[in-house]
């Protein structure tokens, strides 16, 4: 990218503000060189798109380029990503509040618990979720895979969790099978779940409590597929 | 014996969630029984193989990567797949598995540490284009011969 | 998302102005080998020749972090420069000695070692 094809590059770029293409990603595979002044077209192609509430990143850069840039200060103005797909998921998951989905079939072992609660709360760290989040993300789902854990039915051996989040927050689904439930029972283990009693007695009482305090919404249903909590969990920083 | 529960973890095709995941399989190598050594190398197993579903997958939003761990008692088997991709994209993952180039390009494509670090990789497709690399790890029986633990 | 893995953390040499230390702590794979290359390629910028990488609490490292490693190497090969590793943890030494590294790195054992061998 030369004296050349700057031309070219503004008059692109100028034909997509117009069109009202706010996000540009430039991909720069296959590139060896970017001339200095290049560097300063693009830069002040990002800043008209910052104005426009916009952005403008660079993909594909080779190591050589991209140390190459760097010598010319690029990496202070511009963010590199690998790849487009990694830009629009970074994009969605901001602008479009995309969720994303995790899930896991584990066996039904006490012993998986904290590296399960590892795995969530680092997913959430990596995410951008700070740490007093993640903990109280780590807390809930320790309460509940103890739980699928303890009230599961024996024979099955494991259980499920689904794992949704998005920017603004997390949702969590823990799920068992418990066979042998009739309807009238299943109905007080939904009532006694969704409104756990903190006694002397109970010491899940106190850690259901605690799931019920710190998320925005808890929720029990049993179904011929066995038990699912639902538990929400909005992001509070 | 009952036959061990397997482990299946479903997550999006994002580079983001390998760091965890590997972390996660090889925490579960440990809680099986298998020694820290073993759930080191498991780790750097399930990171190259993961790296590769990711960075050659396709990017369909919404696809997701598989993978599988079983346990038996002297080995485990890790199958990762892919959401599957197009024709070019399988392409492009053959030419990576396929060559023994990968030896000498450390840049590349790790699947060479995973060759040496398992007793056996087998890559296969299923009907919807999917690529399935499936891997099995013995526990070492000689603890002089470590390279296969 | 920026990667939560590593932490580098650049320390001075008493008595020597062209070197640094540098201590890599985490995981160094694929979410940060760029940031890491980075990171090493600026502490060169400031007039330093010399980099000795303290990898006593680098936990893990995988074939992507080890390319990043060799190609800081041979850049600095080019540049006449140094970059010597001290303090390789068994895990990691051994996935280095897998992939045939062991012989293109500079290793030390301690960074005593790697700070004689500049003189």
């Amino acid at each position: 990218m030369d004296i050349s094809s700057v031309e070219l590059l503004t008059q692109t770029f100028d034909n997509m503000v117009v069109q009202g293409s706010y996000f540009v990603i430039i991909d720069l595979e296959g590139v060896d060189f970017v001339s200095s002044p290049a560097v300063g077209v693009l830069m002040g192609c990002r800043r008209r798109l910052i104005e426009k509430k916009g952005n403008l990143v660079l993909v594909g850069l080779s190591l050589h380029l991209r140390e190459k840039l760097n010598l010319m200060g690029a990496n202070r103005i511009f963010r590199y990503y690998n790849d487009v797909k990694t830009v629009l998921t970074d994009y969605r998951w901001e602008h479009d509040q995309m969720a994303q989905k995790m899930s896991l079939q584990v066996p039904a072992n006490p012993g998986y618990v904290p590296a399960i609660r590892r795995l969530l709360s680092s997913v959430v760290l990596q995410k951008g979720y700070n740490r007093k989040d993640a903990f109280r993300i780590e807390t809930i789902i320790d309460e509940l895979a103890n739980n699928a854990i303890e009230h599961g039915d024996h024979a099955e051996r494991k259980f499920y969790i689904d794992f949704s989040l998005d920017r603004d927050k997390v949702e969590l689904q823990v799920r068992n099978l418990t066979r042998g439930l009739d309807s009238s029972l299943a109905q007080q283990v939904k009532q006694k779940f969704e409104n756990p009693v903190v006694d002397d007695d109970s010491i899940r009482g106190r850690g259901l409590a605690l799931v019920k305090m710190l998320s925005s919404e808890l929720r029990l249903d049993i179904d011929a597929q066995g038990t699912t909590v639902h538990v929400t969990k909005v992001r509070e920083d | 014996m009952p036959e061990k529960v397997p482990i299946l973890i479903e997550f999006p095709v994002d580079a983001d969630f390998i760091p965890s995941v590997r972390k996660f399989v090889s925490e579960s190598t440990l809680i099986e029984g298998f020694t820290p050594k073993f759930s080191y190398r498991t780790e750097i197993i399930v990171d190259e193989l993961c790296n590769n579903a990711v960075k050659y997958g396709p990017s369909t939003p919404g696809s997701s990567i598989k993978i599988q761990c079983d346990f038996e008692p002297d080995t485990i088997q890790l199958t990762v797949q892919d959401p599957g991709g197009t024709p070019k994209d399988v392409q492009n993952l053959r030419k990576v598995i396929g060559t023994e180039q990968e030896s000498r390009h450390f840049l590349g494509h790790g699947l060479e540490i995973v060759r040496m670090l398992t007793s056996g990789m087998e890559v296969t497709q299923t009907p919807n284009g999917e690529t399935v690399i499936r891997v099995v790890k013995r526990r070492s029986q000689n603890i002089i011969d470590t390279l296969t633990e | 998302m920026e990667s939560k893995q590593i932490k580098l953390e650049v320390k001075t040499v008493e008595g020597r102005a062209d070197t640094r230390i540098v201590e890599f702590d985490g995981d160094l794979d694929s979410t940060n080998v760029e940031s890491t290359l980075d990171k090493i390629n600026s502490v060169y910028g400031e007039g330093v020749v010399n980099i000795i990488a303290d990898f006593s609490k680098l936990r893990y490292v995988n074939s992507t972090g080890l390319g990043i490693l060799l190609h800081i190497s041979k850049t600095a090969k080019t540049n006449k420069w140094n970059f010597k590793i001290a303090k390789v943890n068994d895990n990691v030494f051994e996935i280095i000695e897998i992939i045939g590294a062991h012989t293109l790195l500079d290793i030390y054992d301690d960074i005593g070692d790697a700070l004689n061998s500049l003189n």
